[in-house]
C-alpha cells in the first residue's frame, strides 16, 4: 500500500472574468504517492497547470482541501506556504524562470540558503554536486542569458531539488526545449525518480509522459482517466508508447 | 485620429507616469510662478512707491549747520543735478523703544510729507487717503512693524537730547528709501505741531560736536542714463556734499538693500526649481527608456501595422506634454494663493505692500521653456524607437538586460536579503542611474539649504562674514565717556576675560569721492572677514570690500584719498575684506589711521566674553556707575536670533525646501519604483516560487533603493561640500557678499543625506506593496 504525500479533495479553482466567473477546476480529487512519477495530461486549457499550481501551493484553490503532512495547503498562511515551497516542494517551470541576475550556481544555492536547516557550506557542496550531476558545473558562473535553454532547464532542476523536496513539481519542463535537451531533461527526472524522488509533471508531450508510472487525464477541469504503468525502461519504450497512445486515444486526446 | 486613439490608450495604461509628471510639473510651476509673482509684484509696487515718494536718485543726510546756503546753491546749480528736494529731520540721541523692544538704529523724525502711502490696518493693501496726524501721533515705516513687533496704538519712546518723547503709532507708511526692516536708518513722521515742539525741545542741546538737526537732501540726476553710483560720486567731487554728510544712499542702493532678503531667497528658490526641472527631465527620460523596454513587443506590433517611429514619438511626446500642460494649468492656479502667502512674509521685511497680479509673462516663458526642453528630451529618449524592427520585436528579440558586473558581490547565506538586493542593483546599475542622479541632486540641494541655514543661523559663520556679534556692547552717549575707557574694561574683567575686543565706530568717509561707510577700529587686528592682503594695522592703511574695489577700480597696494568732514589724507589699500555693513559696500581702518581724517575716538565697545553668562551682571554694574554717559547692551545670540524675522523666514524656507524635496523624492521614486517593479515582475514571481516571502522581497526591494539612495546621497553630499558654498557665493555675490563663510558640521551633510535616503527608502517600501499582488501563476506559459 503506497503512502500518499499529498491528498486533494474537491479542489475547485475559478477566475473572475468579464463580471462573471470562469471555472477552471471543478471538484478535483487526487492523491500523490511517495516515490511516484505522476503525469497529468490534457488538452490546452484543460486546467492541468492550474491544478499543479494549486497542489503545489503556488496558487490558492477557490474551494476544497489539499492536505499535506496533516495541514491544509488551501488554508496556509503566506509565510507557511513560502516555507513549504522552499523546503518541501520543488518546482520546475516550462520557461525555466531562473533569476536573471544570478549565476547558475547562485540560482541553485539561493533556495538552499533560504532553508535554515543547512549551513552555507553544506548548501554549496550540495549545489556543486547537483550541477555536476546535471553536467553544467563547468558553466556554473554563467548568467542564465549566457547558456542554452537545455542548460537553463538543468539548472532549474538542480534548483528545484537543492532542498531535497518530498515532492517535485514540473510544469511542461520540456516544452521549450529541442529534442536532444528534452531527452536529457527527461533522463534527469527519471534518474531522480529512481533515486526515490516523488514527481508530479504536467505535459502534453507523449515522450515525457512515457517516463511516468501513472498518467492522469484532465478534461474540462476534472480528472476523467488514469493509467498506471510499470517503471520506465528504455528498452520497452516502443510498447509503452503504443499502450499510452491507445489510452490517450480513448480519452479523445 | 489613430494618434488620438493611441494617446488615449497610452495615458490609460501609463497613468502612473502621467500623474507623476503632472505632479512634478505642478510643483515646479507653482513654485516658480509664485516666486516670479512675488518678485514682480514687489518690484512693481516698489517702483510705484518710489515714484510717488519723489525721492530722487541720491539722498544725503547732512547736519543742518553743514548744509550752508553756498553748498546748497552749488548742488542746485550743478549740471549733474536736475532738481533737489530737501527735508528737515531731527535725529534721536539714544535708543528707541516700542513695547519693550529696543532699536538702536538712527531714526530721523520728520514732518509728515506728501507722496507717502498709508498701509491699511489689515496690512494687505493701501488706503486711498492718508489721514493727517494729530499731536502725539506718529507714522512709522512698515519695516519697523515686524522688526519691533508693534502695531497701531502702541507707544514709541524715543530718547532725544534733553529727554524722552512719546508718540502713539497711528499707522504704517511705505517709505521706499530706507523703510525696509534690515536698513539701518529710519524716517518717521510727525505732525507739524509735534515736529516744531520737538525741535524747540532739542534746540538748547545743539552744539558743534553734537547735532540732532539734519537735512535730508534728495538730488535728481540730469542724465538719466548715468548710474546712480557715478552720479553721487561726481556730485561729491564737484560739491563735497557727500563727504560732509553722515550718510548717503542712492536709489539703486535703496532698491538693492530693500529687496536684499527677498532676492536672495527667490534666487535660491529659482535654483531649486531648476534642480527640480532637471529631475523631471531625468524622470521622463527614464520613463521612456523603461516603457520602450517593457513595450518592446507592442511597439513592434504597432510598427508592423504601419506606425512610423515618428508617429510613436509623437504619441509619447503628446502624453508627456499633456501631463505637463495639466500640471502647468493647475500650478498657475495654485501659485496665486502661494504668491499671497510668500508676499505676506516678504512685505514685513521689505516694508512694501506688493501688488496682487500674476506674473503672466514670466510664467508663460517658463511654461514654453519647460515644454520645449521636455519635448527635446522626449525626442532624444525616443530615438531608440527607430531601432525596433517589427520582426525582432514580435519574436521577443530585445537585448538581455543583465550583464556580469565588476561591482557584483557574492550571494551569501548570512545577509541573503542584502546580497540579493545588492546583486539586483549591481547587475543593472544603468537602470538605477536615474534615481541615483535624482537622489544626488536632491541631496545636493538639501545640503545647500543646510549650508545657507548654517550661514544665516550660525554665530561663527555670521562673524566670519563680517557681522560683529558681541555679548556686551557699550555705546558712548557723549565725549566724557572716552575718559572712563579703562574703568569700563576693569569692570568687565572683574567678572570675566574679554575674548574679542571690537571697539568701533561707523562713519561715512569719502573714498576717492565716493561716500562709503567706514568701520573704524581701536584694534584693527580684530576686524572680521579679511579675504585677501593684510589687516590695516598701520596708520596709512585701510581695507575695502570687493564691491568697493570693483566700483572704484582699486586693488591692494593702490593709493587712495579719504576725506572726512574737515581733513583729507592718503592711504594704501592693504587688503580686501567683506562685511554686511551697507550690503558689503564698505571700508575699514584703525583708529590711528582715522585720526588723520578727523575721528578721535571709537564710540562703541563691543566685547565677546569668555563667560557670556556674566553679561547681565556686568551690564548692571556699568549702568549703575556710568548710566549717564553710556548705554550698555547685552546680546544673547540664541535668544535674539530665535525671534529674528529673517532667521524665522530662513528656517521656514528650509522647511519648505525640504518638504518640496520630499514630495519630489516621493513622486520620482514612485515612478522609478513602478518601472523597476514592472521590469522585475517575473523575477519577483520566481523568487516567490522558490520560497521568498512577500515581506522578504519587499525588504530586498527597499534595501536596493536604500543602497542606490545612499550612493546618490553620498555623491550629493560630496558635491554639496565642494560646490554649495560656490553656489551661495554666486548668489550672495550679486548682493555684495563676496565670500560666504559657513560653519558646517558633519550634521550639515548627514541630515540632508539621511533625509533623502529615508524618503527614498520609505517611498520604495510603499511602492513595493505591489509585490504582494504578484501571483506565481503569472509564470505559467500555456
Amino acid at each position: 500500500m503506497k503512502k500518499a504525500i499529498l491528498s486533494a479533495k474537491g479542489v475547485c479553482k475559478s477566475f473572475a472574468h468579464g463580471g462573471g466567473q470562469v471555472h477552471v477546476l471543478s471538484q478535483v480529487d487526487i492523491d500523490l504517492y511517495e516515490g511516484d512519477f505522476t503525469v497529468i495530461m490534457g488538452a490546452s486549457g484543460s486546467g492541468k497547470s492550474t491544478l499543479m499550481y494549486a497542489l503545489s501551493g503556488m496558487d490558492r484553490a477557490t474551494a476544497g482541501e489539499i492536505i499535506y503532512d496533516g495541514e491544509d495547503i488551501v488554508k496556509m498562511s503566506e509565510k507557511r506556504l513560502a516555507s513549504l515551497r522552499c523546503s518541501d516542494f520543488g518546482f520546475i517551470f516550462q520557461q525555466m524562470h531562473l533569476v536573471s541576475n544570478l549565476t547558475l550556481f547562485e540560482n541553485v544555492v539561493v533556495p538552499g540558503y533560504l532553508n535554515k536547516e543547512k549551513s552555507a557550506a553544506e548548501v554549496k557542496a550540495r549545489a556543486d554536486e547537483l550541477l555536476e550531476q546535471m553536467s553544467i558545473s563547468h558553466i556554473k558562473s554563467h548568467l542564465p542569458s549566457q547558456v542554452s535553454g537545455g542548460e537553463q532547464q538543468r539548472c532549474a532542476i538542480a534548483r528545484a531539488v537543492i532542498n531535497e523536496p518530498r515532492l517535485l513539481f514540473a510544469d511542461e519542463p520540456t516544452g521549450a526545449l529541442n529534442r536532444k535537451n528534452t531527452n536529457d531533461v527527461l533522463d534527469l527526472l527519471t534518474g531522480l525518480n529512481r533515486s526515490g524522488q516523488s514527481i508530479l509533471m504536467v505535459t502534453h508531450d507523449l515522450r515525457a509522459a512515457l517516463r511516468a508510472g501513472r498518467i492522469l487525464y484532465l478534461e474540462d477541469g476534472g480528472i476523467i482517466g488514469e493509467l498506471t504503468l510499470p517503471p520506465y525502461d528504455l528498452n520497452e519504450e516502443k510498447s509503452r508508447e503504443t499502450q499510452v497512445n491507445a489510452w490517450l486515444s480513448s480519452m479523445h486526446w | 485620429m489613430e494618434i488620438a486613439a493611441l494617446l488615449k490608450a497610452n495615458i490609460k495604461h501609463k497613468k502612473g507616469s502621467f500623474i507623476s509628471v503632472l505632479i512634478l510639473a505642478f510643483i515646479i510651476v507653482t513654485t516658480a510662478a509664485a516666486s516670479f509673482g512675488v518678485r514682480e509684484n514687489y518690484i512693481d509696487a516698489y517702483e510705484r512707491v518710489q515714484e510717488a515718494a519723489d525721492l530722487g536718485d541720491a539722498g544725503c543726510i547732512i547736519a543742518e549747520r553743514l548744509l550752508t546756503d553756498e553748498l546748497m546753491e552749488q548742488v542746485k546749480s550743478s549740471s549733474l543735478v536736475e532738481r533737489v528736494n530737501v527735508y528737515d529731520a531731527i535725529d534721536r540721541m539714544g535708543d528707541t523703544y516700542i513695547n519693550g523692544n529696543r532699536d538702536s538704529n538712527s531714526w530721523f523724525f520728520e514732518e509728515m510729507r506728501d507722496g507717502l502711502k498709508l498701509v491699511n490696518p489689515e496690512y494687505d493693501g493701501l488706503e486711498a487717503e492718508i489721514p493727517p496726524l494729530a499731536p502725539g501721533e506718529i507714522y512709522l515705516p512698515t519695516g519697523l512693524r515686524a522688526k519691533l513687533e508693534c502695531d497701531i496704538g502702541d507707544t514709541v519712546s524715543a530718547q532725544f537730547a534733553g529727554g524722552v518723547h512719546e508718540f502713539t503709532i497711528k499707522g504704517f507708511v511705505e517709505e521706499p528709501s530706507c523703510g525696509a526692516m534690515m536698513m539701518g536708518w529710519k524716517q518717521v513722521f510727525l505732525c507739524r505741531e509735534d515736529w516744531q515742539a520737538l525741535r524747540e525741545a532739542v534746540a538748547p542741546y545743539e552744539t558743534d560736536t553734537q547735532t540732532s538737526f539734519f537735512k535730508i537732501v534728495y538730488a535728481f540726476k540730469t542724465d538719466k542714463e548715468m548710474s546712480d553710483a557715478k552720479f553721487i560720486r561726481e556730485l561729491n567731487l564737484e560739491t563735497g556734499i557727500v563727504s560732509k554728510s553722515v550718510g548717503a544712499l542712492t536709489k539703486d542702493q535703496s532698491t538693492n538693500y530693500t529687496g536684499l532678503f527677498l532676492n536672495i531667497v527667490l534666487y535660491v528658490v529659482i535654483g531649486f526649481v531648476l534642480v527640480l526641472f532637471a529631475i523631471v527631465l531625468v524622470v521622463i527620460a527614464h520613463g521612456i527608456k523603461t516603457e520602450t523596454e517593457m513595450d518592446f513587443v507592442n511597439l513592434g506590433i504597432l510598427k508592423a501595422q504601419g506606425f512610423t517611429s515618428g508617429r510613436l514619438t509623437r504619441v509619447i511626446m503628446l502624453r508627456y506634454v499633456l501631463a505637463e500642460l495639466i500640471g502647468v494649468v493647475l500650478g498657475i492656479i495654485a501659485s496665486i494663493p502661494l504668491e499671497r502667502i510668500l508676499s505676506s512674509v516678504f512685505k514685513g521685511i521689505t516694508g512694501i505692500i506688493p501688488d496682487k497680479s500674476i506674473a503672466l509673462l514670466d510664467a508663460a516663458l517658463l511654461v514654453i521653456g519647460m515644454l520645449a526642453l521636455s519635448a527635446l528630451v522626449v525626442f532624444l529618449a525616443t530615438r531608440r524607437l527607430s531601432k525596433i524592427s517589427p520582426v525582432r520585436a514580435i519574436s521577443g528579440g530585445r537585448k538581455e538586460i543583465y550583464f556580469n558586473s565588476r561591482i557584483n558581490a557574492p550571494i551569501t547565506k548570512r545577509g541573503l536579503n542584502f546580497s540579493v538586493a545588492y546583486r539586483a542593483f549591481s547587475s543593472s546599475v544603468k537602470r538605477y542611474l536615474g534615481i541615483l542622479f535624482i537622489t544626488a541632486l536632491l541631496t545636493y540641494f538639501a545640503v545647500t539649504v543646510n549650508v545657507m541655514g548654517a550661514m544665516t543661523d550660525s554665530r561663527a559663520a555670521l562673524e566670519a562674514m563680517g557681522a560683529g556679534i558681541e555679548d556686551l556692547g557699550i555705546n558712548y552717549m557723549n565725549e566724557e565717556a572716552v575718559d572712563h575707557f579703562d574703568e569700563f574694561e576693569e569692570i568687565v574683567q572683574k567678572y570675566t576675560d574679554i575674548r574679542v575686543k571690537r571697539y568701533t565706530v561707523h562713519v561715512y568717509y569719502s573714498l576717492n569721492g565716493e561716500n562709503i561707510i567706514t568701520q573704524i577700529n581701536m584694534y584693527p587686528e580684530t576686524i572680521p572677514g579679511l579675504l585677501k592682503g593684510k589687516l590695516p594695522l598701520m596708520d596709512n592703511e585701510l581695507i575695502i570690500t570687493e564691491a568697493v574695489a570693483g566700483a572704484l577700480d582699486l586693488k591692494i597696494g593702490d593709493k587712495v584719498t579719504v576725506e572726512g568732514k574737515k581733513l583729507k589724507a592718503e592711504y594704501i589699500v592693504s587688503g580686501i575684506y567683506q562685511t554686511m555693513n551697507d550690503a558689503g559696500y564698505s571700508m575699514a581702518m584703525g583708529i590711528e589711521a582715522a585720526k588723520r581724517v578727523g575721528s578721535r575716538y571709537v564710540g562703541y565697545l563691543g566685547m565677546c566674553l569668555e563667560d557670556a553668562s556674566k553679561r547681565e551682571a556686568i551690564a548692571a554694574e556699568l549702568r549703575e556707575k556710568f548710566g549717564d554717559i553710556v548705554e550698555v547692551y547685552t546680546f544673547d545670540y540664541d535668544e535674539e536670533m530665535s525671534g529674528d524675522v529673517t532667521i524665522i523666514a530662513a528656517r521656514a524656507f528650509r522647511i519648505v525646501i525640504y518638504a518640496f524635496a520630499g514630495v519630489f523624492a516621493l513622486v520620482a521614486v514612485m515612478m522609478v519604483c513602478s518601472a523597476a517593479f514592472a521590469q522585475e515582475r517575473t523575477d519577483l514571481g520566481i523568487c516567490k516560487a522558490i520560497g521568498f516571502t512577500s515581506g522578504r522581497l519587499r525588504a530586498q526591494f527597499t534595501l536596493r533603493f536604500f543602497i542606490i539612495s545612499l550612493a546618490g546621497a553620498v555623491l550629493g553630499a560630496i558635491a554639496g561640500s565642494l560646490f554649495s558654498e560656490s553656489l551661495l557665493n554666486l548668489i550672495f555675490g550679486m548682493f555684495g557678499l563676496v565670500r560666504v563663510y559657513t560653519v558646517n558640521t558633519a550634521m550639515t551633510y548627514i541630515s540632508a543625506a539621511a533625509f533623502i535616503c529615508i524618503c527614498v527608502s520609505v517611498f520604495a517600501f510603499i511602492a513595493s506593496r505591489k509585490v504582494k499582488r504578484v501571483e506565481i501563476r503569472e509564470l505559467v506559459t500555456e
